[in-house]
């Protein structure tokens, strides 16, 4: 058994696994919504497929990718914003909306009861009130804001980001657009021939030019609303710049391309479909419109689907469950079977890392961009890069230490980026000073494996003061190879920071002319630099030992988070990609606890409960690599 | 005294004395930018010998702490006293020896760039030509003789004092200076003379006229994908006469100065230029060079005698 069992681990992890990448059926005589989903539109700057727009508007409004209604049945986001788009009486009354804060509730008369998730029929009779207090709330500067004041400004863009996508396909009340579509293709022509004739147009000409013009009037308003722009241009040039249409301004651009646009129509038949709850007409429109598009728009229409793949896999929530199923063998492993538990997270964690990899490289080709683009992306990479030193690290000294440490740290910037991605979506476009490919990809990389390096010696050193003062398992021999381990991931983290900071100041020097500008993110980076050149020299020189290096590396943990998100809260400086204060009582938090483990770490060894510098003959470096 | 004096600059303690400062005025300086802004910053905590804390209580500033200038100085003497003194040529440590002493061209670099550099900024709307480039954060007292071609006598913010007396190397010594003194005029020497205080400007011997602001957007967003400036730069003296494109993330080089984009106005039709000038400029490539081959060096040594030891351990 003992034997078998890592390869009865992965066995299962695969299993697992593989059950959840299976494409869900579509079952026969259902819509396709599949399918539905993987229509590509243009939104926020990006090309995306409409299953991530309702997964990022279903994040913004309810904090999670999914809608559970009252009778236990559970929708998809792509189901949702099918209801949301083309049936609004039905999404109406759905629960899309998270009110948590009690002051809102009472804003409305409401009792803060069970019920966290209210819908747009409930809220509508408070609008007023809502822009009300949303406008007093915009007076405020952002850092002076109470969380009331906070709450109202969220569901106010909740609500604004409904009403966008109940607005972008179809305008509000048409019993059947795809008729009305087609009847303002005629008026079109009606009102061309009016023109063309002036005063002498026939009557019915005329009534034709008041008809469109009235129906114009009525798309441009609907392209005001619309937040997602499904239509791809016609022309070639406006191809080339990326220039898709909405519904709207596309219809009321009729006159100028002479015919309404397929696209539009297939949308307004889609919709049709939807409402008179025909599932084969809707599917043939989808389908008709996807190969339509798969042969004008390849490149779009692939990276859509591969997307949806991405999000269906969801490949980081899947890593960061098996890190914690890595780090729980690990602690297993040491207390019994260690061998064979040591084994099987080792390869838990190769199929973690593959995953989170895997993830990686998706965003890349979606976004066509170096990994590290925003602060989100960078707590993913600093995950993976703390994952790909802790095993390397593992294949030297293979007693499963920075394994279960790395593991750890995984989860946790998994966990991280999962809270920043609050936003909406992750894969946003980068502003112009970041527009630059080959300094995202040197720079930014390197820092952000610094940070990795700092974040692994940090708990390494939490692992070495845990273990020495609240057990006996600290033996000399172990509290050795701690010390190498963190000494060898220390001078990791001074190359990658000091590279980093050095090729930042280059790329400073080429765009704004300056090597050196004291910038707060410059001066973040710099400070890892100091601390590990601190370390390092410190120890060279005998200033201090084992516990003392230990201590120091648990300091850097603090410099680091100080440098990744404490200079972001500043608010100052050129390099502000990532302002955020909502993490500030965790990063004080953060910064305590280590604090604490410091003092720790200072109290006699004598009062520890092991003993690290007593020898005992134990465990030396070499029994480690047997 | 002098062994003294030598074991002290030369010692491991004032190493570690200088980085642990550093960290410190590195830390406090990031944090108090957002009080005092970044430039404040730089000319009270990294630019100077000794940061003062300005104390209204006692009524003169006391000093408070070591500044960047004076750290970077005691370092710099460090690397190089170390290095003198304790050099021995020792293949294995021909790594760190590069590692340090691209260090130390790094901060002579550093501090030589901070007193050498210009930075100033040029704000051309379109269709403007413009042969100079101003420093808002300094003023000067200018006379112009304008029935004279425009004859300009110019006096720097060093010398002006409030209510005091103002002397210039061109200018009889006389009082001048009001507080918040704009455009006035006055005669002398046989000409109408104005005077007015402005930003100090750098005149050069070329001029630039803005011919086109370029501005794209992610279509359907308002986030920025690129800003340009689209100039003609005219230069008489080398019979220069051609088109230029600045644009974020790709400044132009000229005469030893660099001009980067660093804002526009759609409103105004105006684009804002920052001008440097920094005859330091190689050193931190050169620096970052020297250190690049020593990291490199440095980690296959390593790599090598971590490969060499994991093998004598594994093999029984």
């Amino acid at each position: 058994m003992k034997r078998y069992l890592p390869w009865v681990v992965i066995l299962l992890v695969l299993v697992l696994l593989a059950s959840s990448w299976r494409r869900p059926q579509s079952v026969p005589g259902d819509f396709n919504f599949k399918k539905f989903g993987e229509l590509p539109v243009l939104a926020s700057g990006r090309l995306k497929p409409l299953d991530t727009v309702a997964r990022n508007a279903l994040v913004i409004l309810r904090g999670r990718q999914s809608l559970s209604l009252e009778d236990g049945k559970t929708l998809t986001a792509t189901q949702w914003l099918a209801d949301v788009m083309f049936n609004a009486p039905k999404a109406n009354g759905y629960p899309s909306f998270a009110i948590h804060n009690p002051e809102v509730l009472g804003l409305f008369g409401w009792l803060q009861g069970d019920r966290k998730y209210f819908t747009y029929d409930e809220l509508e009779p408070f609008f007023e009130k809502i822009d009300f207090e949303g406008d007093q709330a915009q007076g405020v500067e952002p850092a002076q804001r109470t969380p009331y004041q906070n709450a109202i400004l969220n569901l106010r863009n909740s609500l604004i980001v409904y009403r966008q996508l109940q607005q972008s396909l179809r305008p509000g009340e048409t019993r059947s657009f795809a008729v009305e579509v087609e009847a303002y293709g005629q008026f079109v022509s009606l009102a061309l021939e009016a023109i063309k004739q002036g005063d002498h147009a026939e009557p019915s000409q005329k009534k034709g030019l008041g008809i469109f013009g009235k129906l114009t009037q009525r798309y441009q308003h609907l392209a005001q609303t619309s937040s997602i722009r499904p239509v791809p241009p016609l022309d070639a040039d406006a191809r080339q710049r990326g220039e898709w249409l909405s519904i709207g301004a596309s219809l009321a651009g009729t006159l100028a391309e002479g015919g309404v646009n397929p696209t539009v129509k297939a949308y307004a038949a889609m919709g049709d479909a939807y409402r008179a709850n025909l599932p084969e007409v809707f599917e043939r429109e989808v389908n008709a419109l996807a190969s339509s598009m798969a042969a004008h728009e390849t490149e779009a229409v692939n990276r859509s689907s591969f997307e949806c793949l991405f999000n269906r896999i969801a490949p980081f929530y899947q890593s960061m469950v098996l890190y914690v199923l890595v780090f729980l063998l690990v602690c297993g492993s040491w207390l019994g079977w260690s061998r064979s538990l040591n084994r099987s997270a080792l390869y838990v964690a190769w199929i973690a890392l593959v995953l989170h990899t895997f993830g990686l490289v998706a965003r890349m080709y979606l976004q066509g961009r170096p990994p590290v683009t925003n602060l989100y992306s960078s707590a993913v990479f600093v995950g993976w890069g703390t994952v790909v030193i802790g095993l390397i690290v593992e294949r030297t000294f293979r007693d499963g230490i920075s394994l279960a440490c790395s593991a750890v740290i995984g989860y946790i910037t998994l966990v991280i980026a999962h809270h920043l991605a609050g936003s909406g979506d992750t894969l946003e476009m980068l502003r112009a000073v970041l527009d630059t490919n080959l300094w995202l990809a040197t720079h930014v990389v390197s820092i952000t494996l610094g940070y990795s390096a700092m974040f692994l010696a940090g708990m390494l050193a939490m692992s070495y003061v845990i273990r020495g003062v609240f057990t006996r398992s600290l033996t000399r021999g172990r509290a050795e190879v701690l010390a190498r381990m963190t000494y060898g991931v220390i001078c990791f983290a001074l190359l990658f920071s000091l590279v980093g900071t050095v090729l930042g100041g280059i790329w400073a020097d080429q765009a704004w002319g300056r090597f050196w500008g004291w910038d707060p993110k410059e001066n973040g980076a710099l400070l890892i630099v100091l601390w590990c050149a601190i370390i390092l020299h410190a120890l060279k020189w005998g200033y201090i030992r084992q516990r003392g290096l230990m201590v120091l590396a648990l300091f850097g943990n603090v410099v680091t988070s100080f440098s990744w998100f404490g200079v972001n809260m500043l608010g100052v400086g050129l390099h502000s990609y990532g302002f955020m204060d909502k993490a500030f009582p965790w990063l004080i938090a953060f910064g305590g606890s280590h604090l604490v483990l410091m003092a720790l770490a200072a109290i006699p060894v004598d009062r520890w409960r092991s003993d690290p510098l007593k020898s005992d003959g134990a465990l030396r470096v070499v029994d480690c690599l047997k | 005294m002098g062994y003294r004096f030598l074991d002290f600059i030369s010692s491991t303690k004032l190493a570690l004395g200088c980085l642990s400062s550093a960290l410190v005025l590195v830390f406090a300086g990031t944090l108090a930018q957002v009080n005092l802004g970044t430039y404040a910053v730089q000319e009270r905590f990294f630019q100077s010998w000794l940061v003062w804390w300005p104390s209204e209580s006692i009524g003169f500033p006391i000093p408070v702490f070591p500044g960047g200038h004076l750290l970077g100085a005691v370092l710099l003497v460090n690397l190089l006293a170390v290095h003198l003194r304790r050099f021995r040529l020792i293949w294995h440590h021909v790594g760190l020896h590069l590692i340090h002493g691209g260090l130390i061209l790094m901060l002579a670099g550093g501090l030589f760039t901070d007193w050498f550099s210009v930075e100033s900024q040029m704000l051309i709307t379109q269709g403007e030509t413009k042969n100079y480039s101003e420093d808002i954060r300094r003023v000067e007292l200018v006379f112009v003789d304008d029935a004279n071609a425009g004859r300009i006598l110019t006096i720097p913010e060093a010398r002006l004092r409030q209510g005091g007396d103002a002397a210039s190397d061109s200018l009889d010594t006389r009082r001048v200076l009001q507080e918040g003194a704009v455009a006035q005029s006055f005669s002398f020497a046989g000409a109408l003379w104005h005077l007015e205080m402005r930003p100090i400007r750098y005149y050069k011997p070329y001029s630039m006229t803005l011919q086109k602001l370029i501005e794209e957007r992610y279509p359907g967003t308002d986030i920025p994908k690129t800003f340009a400036s689209q100039i003609t730069l005219t230069d008489p003296v080398h019979a220069v006469n051609r088109e230029v494109v600045i644009s974020m993330n790709h400044p132009f080089r000229y005469a030893g100065e660099t001009y980067y984009q660093s804002g526009f106005s759609k409103e105004a039709q105006s684009s804002m230029i920052e001008v440097v000038h920094n005859p330091g400029f190689v050193a931190p490539y050169v620096a970052s060079v020297i250190i690049g081959f020593g990291l490199l060096i440095r980690f296959c040594q390593h790599f090598v005698g971590f490969t060499r030891r994991a093998n004598d351990l594994r093999v029984p």
